[in-house]
């Protein structure tokens, strides 16, 4: 599932998850102010604007959302 | 030149760095002493994006006074592969660049007001640092010195004009909008090529090598991009502890112990190696013999195994609001809470992970490339500087981020007193049209792939170890294969926009990365460092003594050696 949710109640528009986030799947909206998913195909499920939001707002599962080919 | 405004817009600046991680901000500082206007892109926001926040904490040191002895450690380490001139410019320059770091504010571990250096590991000292803020610091410091800093821009190709570098093309993910810079230098600052594996690593996927490669800089070293490590399984989390001495097969057997005794045994002197193709080496090899998977199993240790397992390695950091490093100090944290696994109760199951390394763009002592006006810094040129030999750097906690901040200091010292001088040339308009179309291209274009397929079977070619960690002729020219495929797939791939454009550009770049570390691979025909081939196990230091090179020639890859200047060195091979 990856990155699942960002509250829209509780985002208070920081914008620091857009900036970190490594594969660009985050925006801000024009029309809210709040960061909302835009690219979740592309979420690798890292965490990191999980666990740098200041509002504990997102939620992320363990999957990326493609798997990958094993080393095995 | 006021044709190019039709393009996109123009900015004109003195030095302009591509990577505002930790080498690119280290450039900009030092850029910024030759009083040359300087500016930091970055597909990402500076001070958040990168490896720093999510995977820093630890620098290697090299405290004044050991400079050869770590130096003989980094050569034999090597192979003798390195250059051992910027093996030894590492070793007399870290110390003073850290002391420069955090009198910019880097939030260093100290004792008594100065950076704690610890002396755990065996062959190093290392310093620490509490990374989620570090790079806010270092933005705040290069903003007050009157760095530019440009967010979420991304950058494909340089602009090139009598010979020299003289700007790049690149878009902004935000609204697509074209940009052009016009510079008297390019910092390439952009890391390596890590194919977005590793969930650590996922923000690298390879343009600041790919787009010097097209614009005709020389790559070295690259047969040495391969790295493994190991990760939990089910969050792709690992820590660099000892925890790989508890790794058992599926019939409950410590399988360092059975493989690399001499691993195994240093828990008993307290200390880790830090070489971890080795713990993927041991796990390959029992799921191959039908004994896997490998797990981790920390319930049920001695209490001596229980101390090594638990003591803190790394000394107590404020990180103040923010978390502590995601991929080390809270993998168990997040094994919990993400995947119901409870360390003190369940096995954990373990398997390699493919790392990847650091970047061959090939640099001289001073950052140079072998494209006038052309820098590259950090993790783009590490292993191209062969600095570090036939291993990346990568293979040890801390180094890598040591030579980011050295290779930025010197190649921003050297890009800012060239600009300080030069004159700019300017850009050609029927050249940069060019470039741009071909950026472009694929945008609006009805695609049946996307570029996560290509990504997809890229992966395919470069991740199983049976391709890229066990070497082999037959084999090599097979994952080849995989990529020329993936190469001609590309064509079929559209974007609707501009992070699907970006999207299309890192899938090619990671074509590129995996056929030169492939061909690489291929040509080196003896086994050094982290290269191994099952065809020439040994190493053969009579015919290879000798870098392996690269540069594009006709659209292709065109690879061939130079003879390490061994006579001119401190070291020598027996």
């Amino acid at each position: 599932m990856a990155i699942e949710n960002i509250d829209q109640e509780l985002c208070n528009g920081c914008g620091i998850c857009v900036g970190l986030c490594p594969e660009d799947v985050l925006r801000i909206s024009e029309e809210t102010g709040k960061a909302v998913i835009r690219y979740p195909e592309d979420c690798v499920a890292c965490w990191a604007c999980e666990s740098f939001c200041p509002v504990e707002c997102i939620t992320v599962t363990k999957e990326r959302a493609m798997e990958l080919p094993t080393p095995y | 030149m006021k044709n190019i405004e039709k393009l996109g817009e123009v900015i004109s600046t003195d030095v302009l760095v591509i990577g505002g991680g930790i080498s690119g901000m280290c450039a900009a500082m030092k850029a910024k002493e030759s009083q040359v206007d300087v500016k930091v892109i970055d597909k990402g926001a500076v001070g958040w994006a990168g490896h720093v926040p999510i995977a820093g904490g630890a620098i290697i040191d090299v405290p004044p006074g050991q400079e050869d002895e770590w130096f003989n450690f980094a050569v034999r380490n090597g192979g003798y592969l390195n250059n051992q001139d910027w093996t030894y410019a590492f070793a007399e320059n870290i110390h003073r660049n850290l002391t420069e770091l955090f009198s910019w504010g880097f939030p260093f571990v100290t004792i008594k007001g100065e950076i704690a250096i610890l002396s755990r590991l065996k062959d190093y000292a290392t310093t620490q640092f509490a990374p989620a803020k570090s790079m806010i610091k270092l933005k705040s410091a290069a903003k007050a010195r009157g760095v530019g800093i440009l967010d979420k821009i991304f950058m494909v190709d340089l602009l090139q004009q009598d010979g020299k570098v003289v700007g790049a093309i690149g878009f902004s993910l935000l609204d697509g909008k074209t940009y052009i810079f016009h510079s008297k230098a390019v910092i390439i600052a952009s890391s390596s090529c890590r194919y977005q594996r590793a969930k650590l690593f996922a923000a690298i996927s390879g343009e600041g090598p790919a787009m010097a490669y097209r614009a005709g800089a020389q790559l070295m070293n690259d047969e040495f991009h391969n790295n493994y490590g190991y990760e939990l399984k089910a969050t792709g989390t690992f820590h660099r502890h000892a925890m790989y001495l508890f790794f058992e097969n599926a019939l409950g057997e410590r399988i360092i112990e059975k493989y690399y005794p001499e691993v195994a045994a240093s828990k008993e002197r307290g200390k880790e190696i830090q070489d971890f193709w080795q713990i993927a080496d041991a796990m390959y090899r029992e799921v191959q013999a039908g004994r896997g998977p490998i797990y981790l199993d920390l319930t049920k240790l001695t209490p001596e195994e229980r101390e090594i397992a638990t003591t803190k390695r790394f000394v107590e950091l404020d990180y103040g609001a923010l978390p502590p490093p995601i991929y080390c100090m809270r993998a168990f944290q997040v094994l919990r809470e993400k995947a119901g696994i409870d360390p003190d109760k369940d096995k954990i199951e373990v398997q390699p992970m493919f790392t990847v390394g650091q970047g061959p763009l090939r640099i001289d002592l001073n950052c140079k490339t072998t494209l006038d006006g052309l820098w590259a810094v950090g993790d783009a040129a590490s292993l191209g500087s062969g600095w570090t030999g036939a291993r990346a750097s990568g293979t040890h906690p801390g180094w890598s981020i040591a030579f980011a901040i050295v290779s930025g200091f010197r190649g921003g010292q050297s890009a800012g007193e060239h600009a300080a001088t030069a004159d700019k040339v300017e850009i050609d308009y029927e050249r940069a049209k060019q470039i741009k179309k071909r950026i472009f291209a694929p945008l609006g274009r009805q695609g049946d792939m996307r570029a996560n397929d290509i990504i997809y079977q890229v992966h395919e070619a470069i991740v199983p170890m049976k391709y890229n960690f066990y070497r082999e002729a037959g084999r090599l020219k097979e994952a080849i294969g995989i990529v020329d495929k993936a190469r001609q797939s590309l064509v079929r791939v559209g974007a609707k926009d501009a992070h699907e454009l970006m999207r299309y550009h890192q899938a090619e770049s990671m074509v590129l990365s995996a056929e030169w570390d492939l061909r690489s691979a291929l040509m080196r025909e003896e086994s050094r460092g982290t290269h191994y081939r099952e065809d020439f196990p040994y190493r053969d230091d009579k015919n290879w003594l000798k870098w392996l090179v690269i540069k594009e020639e006709k659209g292709l890859p065109r690879l061939w050696t130079e003879n390490v200047p061994i006579e001119k060195y401190r070291l020598k091979p027996k």
